[in-house]
């Protein structure tokens, strides 16, 4: 296995994996390949990957649903090219403020901090872009969901960031917006600039 | 052939969902009530994989424009016989109340409900732009072939909740609830900011606020509020069938 990783039982019908490792392109494609390949196995009835962890809908052990992992030989499409994506952001959000405040630092210090490169790590429902971490940007999630967020919002919530692809209820703070935004796959790269 | 003279909030054509399409970004969705859905199914002469019309909280009034087999199962109401085999014909109308008890109704119709087939389930997920909630003047059409029709017992809409994790204790529903996820009101311990993980319907996260909101059938891909448990499957419906400040018991089953 290219990167380590350990079972656990979350309850008689999950198990979660854990994997070692940083959290970079080539660790979301492994993770990728890896639930696809799982999700074939007739005891397996649904896989979903996190940042570092999958969670594995079946009652095998967790020891097994490990042994299957490590029987799987990735392909060689962990480094192939990245396709990336340049998107424009309006920094204009509802919580932009509130970030900076929680920060103690200026509004366009939050959006210097927020502007740059990141990864596709995983598509949510419905329609979320969950992208990898922001660098010094930390805030807590708000207390209650807003029940409705617009689609193309871009939000942070503790170190991530991501984009909401659809209309639906949300609690990460809103601090951009972006226009337009193209279909994404997990291990494409995403270049926030201000808009 | 039926015809919805007038829908009932929250009302759309569900089967078991569509697992297997997480990694793509999309819910499990489904009935919010399986047991009942299959219940549905089995009385009016469907298969287990066939779709039936799911009717939210609200009154609702259907029409039959030929001859058919029907079954109402899930949460009862008055105006329409509950949880047994109807043969009905051209003219027979059914004007049903609001939810005697619970939430969630079932019909289910010879044959299954017809519904195109999106990523194999006929499952409306209306927030992922996959079909739609049905509306006063819809027809409803029979997928065929219809099976024999068996019976099927009255299922309870209350019980105690099977649950892992840390969450024993009696709770009441509050009043934030859809096909998503459903607001528990409490004092659980949120801890501290995680990384979103994959979820899944059961999945029960504690909110900063000190409330929880049990995941259901249409609950995201990943979360990223901490996991308190996760409800025992078949025991998920007995949250779906809660109304706003009813009391559920949570019930530890390791």
């Amino acid at each position: 296995m290219p990167f380590d990783c350990r079972a656990e039982r979350l309850s008689p019908y999950f198990v979660r994996l854990l994997f070692e490792g940083d959290i970079n392109p080539s660790l979301t494609r492994y993770l990728v390949e890896i639930s696809k390949r799982l999700a074939q196995i007739e005891d397996i009835k649904e896989v979903t990957h996190g940042y570092r962890t999958l969670l594995v809908e079946t009652t095998l052990p967790p020891e097994e649903v490990r042994d299957c992992v490590g029987r799987i030989l990735p392909l060689e499409s962990l480094e192939e090219a990245i396709q990336v994506h340049e998107l424009e952001v309006d920094y204009d959000g509802p919580d932009l403020k509130f970030v900076a405040a929680h920060l103690g630092c200026s509004v366009e210090e939050v959006i210097i901090r927020h502007a740059g490169n990141y990864h596709v790590v995983a598509l949510g429902s419905p329609g979320f872009i969950y992208l990898s971490l922001t660098r010094e940007l930390t805030v807590p999630r708000l207390d209650t969901p807003r029940r409705r967020v617009p689609p193309g919002a871009v939000g942070i919530a503790g170190k991530q960031t991501g984009i909401y692809g659809s209309e639906r209820p949300g609690g990460w703070r809103i601090i951009g917006n972006c226009a337009t935004f193209p279909p994404m796959q997990p291990g494409n790269e995403v270049r926030f600039h201000p808009a | 052939m039926i015809k919805i003279v007038r829908a009932s909030v929250a009302m759309s054509i569900q089967d078991l969902g569509r697992p297997g399409y997480s990694q793509a970004g999309h819910c499990r969705s489904g009935a919010m009530d399986r047991a009942s859905h299959l219940a549905a199914s089995t009385l009016a002469g469907a298969t287990a994989s066939s779709a039936t019309i799911e009717m939210g909280p609200g009154p609702c009034t259907i029409d039959v424009l030929a001859p058919t087999t029907i079954a109402f199962a899930g949460a009862p109401r008055r105006g329409a016989p509950w949880w047994t085999t109807l043969q009905v014909s051209a003219g027979d109308s059914f004007e049903m109340s609001a939810c005697i008890e619970g939430v969630w109704s079932y019909l289910g119709l010879a044959g299954g409900v017809a519904a195109p087939m999106i990523m194999g389930s006929r499952s409306a997920c209306v927030r992922e732009g996959i079909g739609r909630w049905l509306t006063s003047g819809d027809s409803i059409l029979s997928m065929g072939p219809a099976t024999e029709p068996q019976d099927h017992d009255p299922l309870t809409m209350k019980g105690p909740v099977r649950v892992y994790g840390q969450m024993e204790s009696s709770v009441a529903v509050g009043p934030r609830t859809d096909r998503m996820g459903y607001e528990l009101k409490g004092d659980f311990v949120a801890g501290g900011e995680e990384l979103s993980e994959p979820v899944a319907p059961g999945f029960v996260q504690a909110l900063p606020s000190g409330d929880a909101i049990a995941l259901m059938s249409e609950a995201p891909t990943l979360g990223g509020y901490p996991t308190l448990g996760i409800v025992h499957p078949d025991d998920l419906r007995l949250i779906a069938q809660a109304t706003a400040g009813q009391h559920l018991q949570f019930v530890k089953d390791e």
